[in-house]
C-alpha cells in the first residue's frame, strides 16, 4: 500500500514537473473554456452544462492518452523500471500506483472547470439544477478512468510514448465506433455484443444526467480488465 | 550470504548463462568479470529477481530469489548499469522516494539520507535536479540510492561505465570505501576496476564461469611470458653447435624449453624480438633453458627477461574462447571459504 502511494506520488509530481503535463492541462482548459463561453453561456437558454460535458468527453480522447503515455513507457525508455522492479514494491503496487497518479492528474485537470459551474450558477435565472452537473463530472471521471486504464496498458507495451499515445487513441476510436457497424456486415450476435461495448453512447447518457449503474459498472469493469492486462504485461517482463 | 547455484538462462536460442554457480560470503568483495555480453547482467538480474532463471536457484541469506522475491529484493541494494534515474526529480526527493519504496520509516529516512549524501559526496547537489548533474554525480546518486536502506548485499553493475578518468577515480574510491562495510558483488569488464576493489574474482565468458579464485592466484595462472631480443651471429662462437634461422630457432625453443612464440618482431640491425610463452609448470628457470638454446643455435641475446604476471593475460586466456570447458572451472582454494 505504501509502495503504491509512493509510486503514485512520484508519478503525479513528475507529470507536473514536465512541460507535457502543463501543455495537456492548458490545451484541455483552453478548448473546454471556449466551448463553455461560446456554447454553454448563451442567454435565453436553460442553465445546463450538457454541451460542456459532451465536448469534454470528446476531449478525453487525446487528453487521456496524453496523461497515461508517459507512465510506463518513460520508465522503459530510461531503464528506471528495472530499479523499480528490483525494489520490494510488488508489480500490482507499480501498476496501481501509476494508475492512481493518472486518475489524480485527470481529476486535477477537471478542478479548474468548476469555475464554469460557479459562473453559470451565478448567472442562472431560475436557479440551476446541480444534479446533472454532478452526473456529468462523474461521467468524465468514469470514462476517463476507463480510457486511462487502456492508455496504461499501451504504455506498458512500448518504450515509445508516441506509440503508446497512438495505440491508445486508435483503440479508443475503435471502441467509440463499434455501434456504427452497419447491420449485416457481421453475424447479428457478434454485432449486438460489440454494440454493448460501445462506450460512446454510454458516455452520452451520462452527459444528459442519467446515472445508470449498468454504465458505471461497464466503465469500472473495463478499467479493471485493462489494469489486469497491464499487470500481466509488467509481470511478463520478469519472465522474458 | 549470496548463493548462485547452477543457474541457466536462455533468451530464445541464445544461451545467455550456462550452469553458473558461485557464492559471495558475508563481508566479501567479489568481482564478476567478463567481456561484454558474457552474461554478467543476466546473472545479476536473476539475483535481483527481475529475470527468473530457467534452471538453478539463487538465494540471499537463505531466501529464494524467486519464491521470496520481495523479501530478497529488500535485502539487496542494486545499481543497474548506466545508473538510470528520474531526471526531473531533485536528488534528495529521489533518495527519499527510494527509501520509502524500501519501506523505510520516516524517522530513519532523515538520518540515512544525511549519511549517504555525506558518504557519496553529493551533499552539495542535494537540491539539484538530477537531469542537470554530470554522469559522475549521477552515478554517485544511484549508489547512494542503493545504499540508503543499508542492504545486506550490494550489487553494482558496471559502476564506472562511460565515466571520464577523473570520475572513474572518484567512483572507485567511493566503492572501495563502501566495500569496507558491505558485502559486494561488482560486475565489470574492466580488469583494473576489479583489481583495485575486489578480493576474489569470478570470471565469466560466453555464459560460463571460467574461474573463481582470489585475484592473486588468477594472475599467477597459466603460462609465464618472457621477452627475448637476440640476433644470429655472423661468426658463431664455439658454443654454437648449429646455425639456425629464426624459424628453426623457434622450433628448437619449443622442443627444448616448451616455449611458444606469442609474438615476433624484426628490429633494426638484424635484431629480433620475441614474446615467448612457457607453461608455468616447469621446475627449472625457463630463462636458463632459453639462453642455452640461443647459444647453441648461434644467437646472441641482448635481453632475456620475464614479464610480471599480469591479470590481463590471465583474463585474456580465460575469456578467449573454447580452451576452458565448462566442467573445468578454475577454482582457488579460498573460493569455497566464504560460504554463506
Amino acid at each position: 500500500m505504501r509502495a503504491m502511494l509512493t509510486i503514485a506520488a512520484r508519478e503525479l509530481g513528475a507529470s507536473f514537473r514536465l512541460p507535457v503535463g502543463w501543455l495537456t492541462l492548458a490545451f484541455f482548459l483552453l478548448v473546454s473554456g471556449i466551448v463553455f463561453g461560446v456554447l454553454v453561456l448563451t442567454p435565453g437558454q436553460p442553465a445546463s452544462m450538457r454541451t460542456f460535458f459532451m465536448v469534454a468527453g470528446w476531449l478525453l480522447l487525446p487528453v487521456a492518452p496524453a496523461i497515461s503515455m508517459r507512465a510506463l513507457s518513460e520508465e522503459l525508455r530510461a531503464g528506471t523500471l528495472e530499479s523499480l522492479m528490483a525494489s520490494p514494491a510488488s508489480d500490482a503496487a507499480i501498476v496501481m500506483g501509476k494508475f492512481l497518479a493518472c486518475v489524480a492528474t485527470l481529476v486535477l485537470m477537471l478542478v479548474p472547470t468548476l469555475a464554469h459551474v460557479l459562473i453559470l450558477a451565478g448567472l442562472a435565472q431560475p436557479a440551476m439544477d446541480f444534479g446533472p452537473v454532478l452526473a456529468g463530472y462523474l461521467s468524465l471521471v468514469l470514462v476517463g478512468t476507463f480510457y486511462l486504464a487502456i492508455g496504461l496498458f499501451f504504455s506498458s507495451l512500448t518504450s515509445s510514448q508516441t506509440l503508446a499515445f497512438l495505440g491508445t487513441l486508435f483503440t479508443l476510436l475503435l471502441v467509440l465506433l463499434l455501434p456504427v457497424i452497419p447491420p449485416g456486415t457481421l453475424p447479428e450476435g457478434v454485432r449486438a455484443a460489440l454494440a454493448k461495448l460501445a462506450a460512446g453512447s454510454r458516455a452520452g447518457e451520462f452527459a444528459r444526467g442519467v446515472v445508470d449503474t449498468g454504465h458505471v459498472v461497464f466503465f469500472l469493469a473495463g478499467a479493471v480488465v485493462f489494469l489486469v492486462a497491464t499487470h500481466a504485461s509488467v509481470q511478463s517482463r520478469r519472465w522474458r | 550470504m549470496l548463493r548462485v547455484q547452477d543457474v541457466t538462462k536462455r533468451f530464445g536460442r541464445h544461451l545467455a548463462v550456462d550452469r553458473a554457480s558461485f557464492e559471495v560470503g558475508q563481508g566479501e568483495v567479489v568481482g564478476l568479470l567478463g567481456p561484454n555480453g558474457a552474461g554478467k547482467t543476466t546473472i545479476i538480474r536473476m539475483i535481483t529477481g527481475t529475470v527468473p532463471p530457467d534452471a538453478g536457484a539463487v538465494s540471499v541469506h537463505g531466501l529464494d530469489s524467486m519464491a521470496q522475491s520481495r523479501q530478497v529484493r529488500g535485502l539487496i541494494g542494486y545499481m543497474p548499469e548506466s545508473a538510470p534515474l528520474y531526471g526531473e526529480m531533485r536528488v534528495d526527493s529521489y533518495l527519499r522516494h527510494r527509501g520509502k519504496l524500501f519501506g523505510m520509516a520516516r524517522s530513519d529516512l532523515a538520518g540515512a539520507l544525511r549519511r549517504e549524501l555525506d558518504r557519496c559526496m553529493i551533499s552539495d547537489v542535494a537540491r539539484s535536479r538530477i537531469a542537470t548533474l554530470s554522469k559522475g554525480y549521477r552515478q554517485r546518486v544511484a549508489l547512494a540510492a542503493a545504499l540508503l536502506h543499508q542492504p545486506k548485499v550490494l550489487i553494482l553493475d558496471e559502476p564506472t561505465n562511460a565515466l571520464d578518468p577523473a570520475q572513474v577515480r572518484q567512483t572507485r574510491a567511493l566503492i572501495r570505501e563502501v566495500a569496507r562495510t558491505t558485502t559486494l558483488l561488482l560486475s565489470s569488464h574492466v580488469l583494473s576496476e576489479v583489481e583495485r576493489v575486489c578480493d576474489r574474482v569470478v570470471v565469466l565468458a560466453a555464459g560460463r564461469i571460467r574461474a573463481d579464485m582470489p585475484l592473486a592466484m588468477l594472475a599467477g595462472t597459466g603460462e609465464r611470458v618472457f621477452n627475448v631480443e637476440a640476433r644470429q651471429e655472423a661468426h658463431p662462437s664455439s658454443a654454437a653447435s648449429e646455425s639456425l634461422d629464426a624459424g628453426a630457432l623457434e622450433q628448437a625453443l619449443s622442443r627444448d624449453a616448451g616455449a611458444r612464440a606469442l609474438e615476433r618482431h624484426d628490429l633494426a640491425q638484424n635484431w629480433t624480438r620475441w614474446r615467448l610463452g612457457v607453461p608455468s609448470v616447469s621446475a627449472t628457470d625457463p630463462r636458463e633453458t632459453i639462453a642455452r638454446v640461443l647459444a647453441r643455435a648461434g644467437w646472441l641475446a641482448r635481453e632475456l627477461s620475464e614479464e610480471r604476471p599480469s591479470l590481463e593475460r590471465a583474463f585474456e586466456r580465460l575469456t578467449s574462447g573454447g580452451d576452458a570447458p565448462s566442467e573445468s572451472v578454475a577454482r582457488g582454494e579460498a573460493a569455497s571459504g566464504g560460504a554463506a
